[in-house]
């Protein structure tokens, strides 16, 4: 882009305008000079058409590509295989962008009253899943949910349906649903988001399940 | 030659069916631990008890997390049945007969019991209860 221009205005200037780099700094342009008029070009409409069907195409790959690609700092990959099997077992294995590395620690500070019932683990099952918490917590990640649930509730602070963005995004969700047989619980978050295990919660994804209202 | 390796094939399967009758499947090595852990605790012990595990099973106890005050506030009052945990997800019915790989892991085992017997009973299981609480479901 800055090639093409810099060779623009070389062009220009020897085609007559000599003042035109002067011009940029002075604001003033010599006028009348003789300017050899533009010769009038042929339409070529085949030539036009075939450039223009090269652009869509080189333009439609590339848009492909990219938007095959997962944006930005979103976690899509795997869940730690340790994590998913002892967090996964009695709720949805929260993915760890979830929650600032702090709440983390703290909650697994806390496993023998687990929001009240004793979870503990044993302590070299414990100490993996602090490390790969503490290295996939939601400072990692540039994901909405990562940004917003960070705010903790001060009067229930490590629990994740307490935060004031996830009572926020879900006022209009009747308590009903969730005591429905199809969704269970307000942490199965998997049971209206599609996207839940990768952490980010597109609104494109939600999709809640027409039993709960029944 | 083909006759010969039937056979074979067929005494090898009746084997299998006796042994596995006579040793009462692969939850047998955790129930000889506990019986072992039982009889260094109390030398009178004379064996597991279904009934005993059944009690034990549907008692509400009053010193547990108030969420949880027994064993079938999540695993149902029907072992054959799936359970479902407070923030629900299913837990596999607890019944051998549905499903048989149950009791054959020390380890999970031991996790499982450690945490739910402080749940529930509000302190830890002795062997004999844990004994005796496979026993049941592996009647069941």
């Amino acid at each position: 882009m800055i090639v093409g221009h810099l060779l623009g205005v070389a062009h220009e200037s020897t085609r007559g305008h000599a003042t035109l780099v002067l011009a940029m700094v002075t604001g003033k342009k010599q006028a009348g000079l003789a300017v050899e008029p533009a010769r009038l070009a042929r339409a070529r409409p085949i030539a036009a058409v075939f450039m223009l069907l090269l652009l869509l195409a080189i333009g439609v790959r590339q848009g492909v590509a990219l938007s095959s690609r997962p944006a930005y700092g979103v976690p899509v990959g795997p869940l730690d295989r340790i994590f998913a099997k002892e967090c996964g077992s009695c709720h949805f294995a929260y993915p760890p962008s979830l929650a600032p590395r702090i709440r983390w620690m703290a909650l697994m500070d806390g496993l023998s009253d687990h929001f009240g019932e004793d979870a503990s683990l044993e302590p070299d099952v414990a100490s993996a899943i602090r490390a790969y918490l503490a290295n996939n917590s939601a400072e990692k990640w540039d994901t909405r949910p990562a940004r917003e649930l960070a705010l903790a509730n001060p009067r229930d602070p490590l629990r994740l349906t307490a935060t004031p963005y996830w009572t926020r995004m879900h006022l209009r969700i009747p308590d009903a649903v969730y005591k429905s047989r199809a969704v269970r619980a307000k942490g199965a978050c998997d049971a209206c988001h599609g996207d839940a295990a990768t952490g980010r919660f597109d609104p494109q994804a939600i999709r809640i399940p027409e039993r709960a209202f029944q | 030659m083909k006759g010969t390796h039937r056979l074979g094939v067929l005494l090898i399967a009746a084997c299998c069916a006796v042994t596995r009758a006579a040793s009462s499947g692969p939850q047998q090595p955790l129930l000889e631990f506990y019986a072992s852990e039982a009889k260094a605790s109390d030398p009178a012990f004379s064996g597991f008890s279904a009934e005993r595990g059944e009690h034990l099973f549907r008692t509400r106890f009053p010193d547990g997390k108030p969420d949880t005050p027994s064993c079938t506030a999540c695993h149902t009052t029907d072992p054959r049945k799936s359970g479902q945990t407070r923030a629900g997800k299913d837990i596999d019915p607890m019944a051998v007969s549905v499903s048989p790989k149950r009791y054959t892991d020390q380890a999970k085992a031991e996790k499982w019991f450690g945490r739910n017997c402080g749940n529930v009973l509000g302190r830890e299981c002795t062997a004999t209860e844990k004994g005796d609480f496979i026993t049941f479901m592996l009647s069941q």
